[in-house]
């Protein structure tokens, strides 16, 4: 046996239905009176297979609407495939957006020891966690304020911060690093670099090009939902600025 | 309660795999109600205390209009009022609760992955709380008036049986609404609109005696009581209050037959939730 694979993508397609109604009674009624067809698929992961050996970094690039987040949000198993499989070996963590599923309305102590939680921590882990996570998010004195009025920078920090202390072994990662000031992307940078030396695995969505080359050992570029290249990042990388 | 593998396939996940990895993330039930209450409480001074003021303002509320305004059919009526009025409160805040659950949370639903079933429960034992406080209240109220104990016997531990039947019934409600609202947002109003006019189909603002009554050969009354919200409430008040007859009707008994009618129809209720949230989950996460 070789390296064994943390993340195996077969085949996947997802199509979402664009239901014409929106959420609303009077509207399905309407759609069902003028016979329109109330729901059109869209197609955003078209026929995708790849894997990722246990410990790789690999970056997903590629222009809007083409197919990087949804293949994230499947690979952590908030969605379901409409075809092929997936299988991810190894305790998940997800960051997936600024608030990271955060409440503005809850404690920055609060919404760590939930999020932490939600990624796969016992509350007694998440507890005694909690100093480790506040001082690296740099957020120890205003532990328990609630977020809402925390900028932007000081959030995202929060949410890596949770992440990063969950002991990922798969990390899924959607476009938010960019947010932090420079000393704390510095930061991530070395925790980053640290995961990697103790052999976890990230897979990681950007627009971020100088950030997707400095972390990523190998890109794949999706294009319109499909796969259009998978190999070294510096190789991929080039394709894809010749192309833009 | 992380999963060491996951596979995930366009098949749907089994009712019964859904329900262990709900067991598996039991911690996280908790920490969810805990979230909610705090999140009801987030700008108000008082905060917990809440929960408090609005049931002792409804019993004081009540005790004046009985005793000031309507005539008393028996003494210390509005006592006598008191569990079924909150046993009312309770399915009346949990049900639109548990309906809009997941709508929001959309944030951290669509930004982790629990199980979903997860949101309803949490949203539904956060109520339970509510209900423990009022009704304890009420007991308190009971013992100053001299009803409680004297007049109650052991009997009042039947309620023990009664609660978990009223969960079981509430959360197939929840779940069956919290997933349809994601789909139509309109389900949040059906149910306000439906459970104003279920006020009238249960026994609270008047007595169960008076439906016995309206009917001699009693099919109407076990009409009545098929509806669940009508026998959960039946069951309550036979059980915390001493047999009154109201204005010369026979007081109705307690009744085994209705506990287990209750109970059979509840899980079924809860089962049939559980099915149908299964179901549409995923469907309804793409919506959010």
């Amino acid at each position: 046996m070789s390296e064994p694979l943390a993340v195996e993508v077969k085949a996947v397609s997802k199509r979402f239905r664009i239901v014409h109604h929106a959420g609303s009674l009077k509207r399905a009624a309407i759609e069902l009176v003028r016979r329109r067809p109330a729901v059109e698929l869209m197609t955003a992961v078209d026929n995708l297979s790849f894997s990722v050996p246990r410990g790789q970094t690999v970056g997903i690039i590629g222009s809007n609407g083409s197919g990087k987040s949804t293949m994230l949000m499947l690979l952590a198993g908030i969605y379901r495939p409409s075809q092929g499989e997936i299988v991810v070996r190894g305790r998940i963590t997800t960051l997936l957006d600024l608030y990271a599923g955060m409440h503005p309305d809850l404690t920055a102590a609060d919404n760590a020891i939930l999020v932490a939680m939600t990624n796969g921590l016992t509350r007694r882990q998440a507890i005694d966690r909690l100093p480790t996570i506040l001082e690296f998010a740099e957020l120890l004195d205003v532990a328990d304020q609630r977020i809402r009025h925390f900028s932007a920078g000081m959030v995202v920090r929060l949410g890596f911060s949770v992440a990063a202390y969950c002991d990922p072994e798969v990390l899924l990662v959607d476009e938010v690093l960019a947010v932090g000031d420079q000393s704390f992307q510095a930061k991530c940078r070395g925790k980053v670099a640290e995961f990697q030396r103790e052999g976890r695995t990230i897979v990681f969505v950007s627009h971020d090009l100088p950030a997707v080359a400095a972390s990523c050992e190998r890109v794949i570029w999706l294009d319109r939902s499909r796969l259009r290249m998978d190999g070294p990042a510096a190789e991929v990388l080039a394709a894809y600025a010749q192309s833009v | 309660m992380s999963r060491a593998e996951l596979v995930n396939t366009p098949e749907r996940p089994s009712l019964r795999a859904t329900l262990a990895e709900l067991w598996s993330f039991r911690e996280l039930i908790i920490e969810f109600t805990r979230r909610s209450i705090m999140l009801r409480y987030k700008n108000s001074v008082l905060g917990i205390a809440w929960s408090l003021v609005t049931p002792l303002m409804m019993i004081l509320m009540i005790t004046v209009m009985t005793k000031f305004i309507f005539q008393q059919p028996i003494p210390n009526y509005s006592a006598y009022l008191f569990p079924v009025m909150f046993a009312w409160t309770f399915c009346n805040n949990a049900i639109p609760d548990m309906c809009i659950s997941l709508l929001e949370s959309a944030s951290i639903v669509r930004r982790s992955y629990f199980p979903r079933e997860l949101l309803p429960i949490a949203t539904l034992l956060a109520s339970l709380l509510h209900f423990g406080i009022s009704m304890g209240l009420t007991m308190a109220y009971l013992v100053l008036l001299h009803i409680f104990p004297w007049q109650v016997n052991v009997k009042v531990l039947l309620v023990l049986l009664i609660v978990p039947a009223n969960l079981a019934f509430l959360l197939g409600v929840g779940l069956v609404t919290s997933v349809l609202n994601v789909i139509f947002e309109d389900i949040r109003f059906v149910v306000t609109v439906v459970l104003q006019l279920m006020l009238y189909a249960v026994p609270v603002l008047y007595p169960i005696e008076r439906v016995a009554a309206a009917a001699p050969d009693g099919w109407w009354l076990r009409l009545y009581l098929l509806n669940p919200f009508a026998s959960l409430l039946v069951l309550y008040q036979k059980a915390l209050l001493p047999p009154i007859s109201v204005k010369g009707v026979e007081a109705l008994p307690w009744s085994w037959g209705l506990l287990a009618q209750t109970w059979i129809i509840s899980l079924l209720t809860l089962w049939l939730g559980l099915w149908f949230f299964n179901r549409l989950k995923y469907i309804a996460v793409e919506r959010l």
